[in-house]
């Protein structure tokens, strides 16, 4: 990789990390409201931005997570309510359709790149939306539909479920780090058409990531259902998952492992002191939050995971940041 | 001859890392003056110091008497320094008209455009064939002839080519210095850096070698091409021992 | 020689390449035999460029066919020709500008024929040899994006060098590099050539380079063929020199061995 600034030896990474998990299960399991309500948002944010960033990762920038979060959400509540499915069985049906739906969009958007491909998912997002409201006999429409609670195993389970789930979507995407689809990934990214020459099949690898991380992110609109028990298309396919799912890695360094996670935490933080100390001004804790946001972009261009490490995914100016090489004179 | 352009112990880099260390050089007004070194020795850097996209980290530049340290880039061009820069970078969606009236968007070249494109196509007349083709589907020497044809539709007191003859034609090499020439008995001055030291060593009057970010040797071009620094790094000294290999592969 | 008994691992068919009206390439046939380093010269906008994208995939022809290794390969995309043991450089480079030099190259180790059975820890030890042959060893852990041109011209050989192909096709590879290094790279493209595992095709406007690694060069001219044979015989056809080199080899611009 890259070189990098050695912050800390292997063992305190993973000791970080290993931490970090355990105090997610802690939280899930400590039976504390609060504690478990910040631990399945932090999960939650986490899986949708790991799904992003890996498909960012990839060169496909993603305007459409509300779309594979909105899928999963209605494929976990339809298959209680219709099929009688249980909880953990829901989340089966929910990453499957979420799977096919990135590895279909990968098919459709065929070669598309960059803008056009963030405004095709963008419209696959809004589209999904008005069919869920024009089929109101399968999603309730407009009026929404409730998840039949007697299925429901209780906020501890799910909490322990999610905050489980994205300690392994974290793992699956250290592994695919350190994995040769990572260099097809990161080459995609950077000059497709150079690519091909290597061997590297776009389409194939394509699809691949595009199922995996629908698959993800469909997981997490899978579970988040069994958090509130309602869902009408407004609330499945938000903007604001969609919006959220990419704040966390910028925030925390844009393509790169630990930025989702160091973005999430964040993220969830900052919303929560914000709203702790300005709850009572309605809108002024949403301003102060976006001001955050604000200022911790412009002052890290390169999200946190970058400023510390000086390790940054994204390079804006090759020529300007890095080390002019020189080469020995003629012999 | 009067200086036109002055560079005095300028230090620039990238990052950390110092890339010029004490570069000063100074190109007089009608003059052609080449800038050889090995890859990486800073002569690109120095090209982009004296437009103004790299800050001098310390050294002073004066162009015409003036101070340039406080002059931003775009005003650079508009005081009559204009870049042909390394690997083209010509924009690859516009046509080859648009890239080339693009060089005369300063105040300075706007007004004749058109004869001063004239003149460029006459230079170049697969461009003026080319002209609403999009510059990025032009071949690769075709790209070379819209970047230098560009800066000279900026009308320059100083024309600064980096690498011109990269990736033209040996006939297409003879074309481009035929202009060089004309362009300096226009009294325009021309900085030319360049791999191929034998054409810009015959086109120049003056050249300097860059070495380890600052100035190695220096001379008339005649005083340069008889060194056996430059003689040995540029004009392939090897010479006995490439043709020995090739004779031994013949047989 | 023995060469020229040996199997052609390159047939261009009678392959056109229309652009809108402009016709790049009219009628081009060649054929390159196992072993041979086939040089290709011409004007600037002669369609050697073309000529190349067309044999790689990145170009249907307008018309035509292209045989490789004796399979018709027309109308295949580029992986699947890079599967099949073919490589190329770009003219005008295209590195994986955020990946280090070493990333770069290391990308060419893995997804080739052999790379496949590769781990990532064999494909970065095999890397070594590909930096060092083309000397970048030292500089394996910068940004390919802040490379010098000619350094990025190096990359583009390396890279393809670790792809280990059958048939390598270099489009201009020393370009923006000194004499010195245009002598380096020179002489490891003999040895490759020498082994006779890769056979290799090269466009380059260096004809001192073409003349000392070919054995065959191949001179187009808008599109169609002007000229082919042996090095010598082309550099002293009036044509080429008319055409292409403006006078002749030996008081050239380009300084040859005098
Ligand atoms: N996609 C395209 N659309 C239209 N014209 C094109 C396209 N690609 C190439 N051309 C034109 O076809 C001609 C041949 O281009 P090509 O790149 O093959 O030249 P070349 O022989 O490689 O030249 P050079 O030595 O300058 O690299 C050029 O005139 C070019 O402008
Ligand atoms: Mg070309």
């Amino acid at each position: 990789m890259a070189v990098r600034k050695q912050i800390m030896p292997g063992w305190a990474w993973w000791a970080l990390s290993a931490g970090l998990a355990g105090a997610m299960v802690i939280a899930s399991l400590s039976g504390s409201a609060i504690a478990g309500d910040v631990a399945f948002r932090i999960a939650t944010l986490l899986i949708i931005s790991v799904s992003w960033n890996l498909m960012a990762g990839a060169g496909l920038i993603s305007l459409g997570h509300s779309a594979f979060w909105g899928l999963g959400s209605y494929a976990a509540a339809l298959s209680v309510n219709k099929l009688g499915f249980s909880f953990a069985m829901s989340l089966i049906p929910a990453m499957i359709v979420g799977a096919l739906i990135g590895a279909c969009l990968a098919g459709i958007t065929g070669r598309i790149r960059g803008i056009y491909f963030a405004i095709c998912t963008l419209a696959l997002s809004e589209g999904l939306r008005v069919v869920a409201v024009m089929l109101p006999d399968v999603t309730g429409g407009a009026n929404g539909l409730y998840l039949d609670a007697s299925k429901h195993p209780g906020p501890m389970i799910v909490t322990l479920v999610a905050s489980i789930g994205a300690i392994l979507i974290v793992f699956v995407s250290w592994l695919l780090s350190r994995s040769r689809y990572q260099f097809a990934l990161r080459a995609m990214r950077d000059n497709e058409s150079a690519s091909q020459m290597l061997g590297i099949e776009p389409l194939r690898y394509r699809v691949a990531i595009m199922a995996l991380c629908g698959a993800m992110a469909s997981f997490a609109g899978g579970i988040n259902i069994w958090r509130g028990g309602y869902l009408d298309p407004g609330v499945a396919f938000e903007l604001i998952t969609t919006i959220n799912s990419q704040i966390a890695p910028i925030l925390g360094g844009i393509y790169t492992l630990p930025g989702p996670v160091i973005g999430s935490i964040l993220t969830i933080a900052l919303g929560e002191i914000t709203r702790l100390t300005l709850g009572n001004i309605i809108g002024a804790s949403l301003l102060l939050y976006g001001g955050l946001l604000i200022v911790i972009v412009l002052v890290l261009p390169n999200g946190v995971y970058g400023a510390v490490t000086g390790v940054s995914g994204i390079r804006r100016f090759p020529f300007l940041r890095g080390k002019q090489p020189r080469s020995e004179a003629a012999s | 001859m009067t200086a036109l352009l002055t560079l005095k112990d300028v230090c620039a880099g990238y990052g950390g890392s110092v890339v010029l260390d004490g570069l000063s050089l100074q190109v007089n007004e009608g003059e052609v003056v080449c800038l050889l070194g090995a890859n990486g020795a800073g002569k690109t850097t120095a090209t982009r110091v004296i437009c103004g996209l790299v800050k001098p980290t310390a050294g002073d530049l004066t162009f015409a008497g003036k101070s340039l340290l406080r002059v931003p880039s775009y005003d650079r061009v508009n005081e009559g320094i204009c870049l042909s820069p390394e690997g083209r970078q010509v924009f690859p969606d516009m046509t080859v008209r648009e890239n080339l009236l693009l060089g005369a968007f300063c105040k300075r070249a706007k007004a004749d455009r058109a004869k001063t494109l004239d003149e460029v196509l006459s230079v170049f007349p697969r461009l003026a064939e080319r002209a609403l083709q999009k510059a990025g589907l032009m071949s690769g020497g075709e790209q070379q002839m819209l970047a230098i044809g560009r800066a000279l539709m900026g009308k320059p007191r100083l024309l600064m080519l980096d690498e011109p003859s990269l990736g033209l034609a040996p006939k297409l090499v003879m074309d481009v210095y035929e202009a060089v020439s004309k362009t300096a008995k226009l009294g325009i001055s021309i900085l030319i850096v360049e791999q191929n030291a034998e054409v810009a060593l015959a086109a120049a009057d003056r050249g300097y070698v860059l070495a380890d970010g600052h100035i190695a040797a220096s001379g008339s071009a005649a005083e340069l091409r008889g060194s056996k620094l430059v003689q040995e790094a540029f004009l392939g000294a090897s010479q006995a021992k490439r043709n020995s290999t090739r004779d031994r592969r013949r047989t | 020689m023995t060469k020229e008994s040996s199997q052609p691992i390159l047939e261009v068919d009678n392959v056109d390449m229309v652009f809108g009206g402009l016709r790049a390439l009219d009628a081009v046939n060649l054929q390159v035999r196992v072993g041979d380093c086939f040089g290709i010269i011409g004007a600037n906008g002669a369609g050697k460029t073309t000529l190349l994208n067309v044999i790689t995939g990145y170009l249907r022809p307008t018309k035509g066919k292209i045989v490789f290794d004796g399979v018709s390969v027309t109308g295949k995309t580029p992986f699947q020709l890079a599967k099949s043991g073919m490589g190329r450089t770009f003219q005008i480079t295209q590195p994986f500008v955020e990946m280090s030099v070493l990333e770069n190259v290391m990308t060419g180790a893995l997804f080739s024929i052999n790379g496949r059975k590769r781990s990532i820890a064999e494909a970065r030890a095999f890397c070594d040899e590909p930096l060092r042959l083309v000397g970048l060893a030292d500089q394996a852990e910068t940004l390919a994006g802040s490379l010098t041109l000619g350094a990025k011209k190096k990359l583009e050989l390396a890279r393809v060098l670790a792809t280990e192909p059958k048939l390598m096709l270099l489009d201009e590879v020393m370009g923006g590099l000194t004499r010195a290094e245009v002598e380096e790279i020179s002489e490891v493209l003999e040895k490759i050539r020498d082994s006779g595992k890769t056979t290799i095709v090269m466009i380059e406007h260096l004809v001192h380079v073409i003349t000392r690694l070919c054995d065959h060069v191949y001179v187009l001219n808008f599109g169609r063929e002007l000229f082919q044979g042996r090095p010598d015989d082309v550099i002293e056809h009036p044509e080429v020199i008319q055409a292409y080199l403006g006078k002749p080899q030996t008081t050239n611009a380009q300084p040859s061995g005098t």
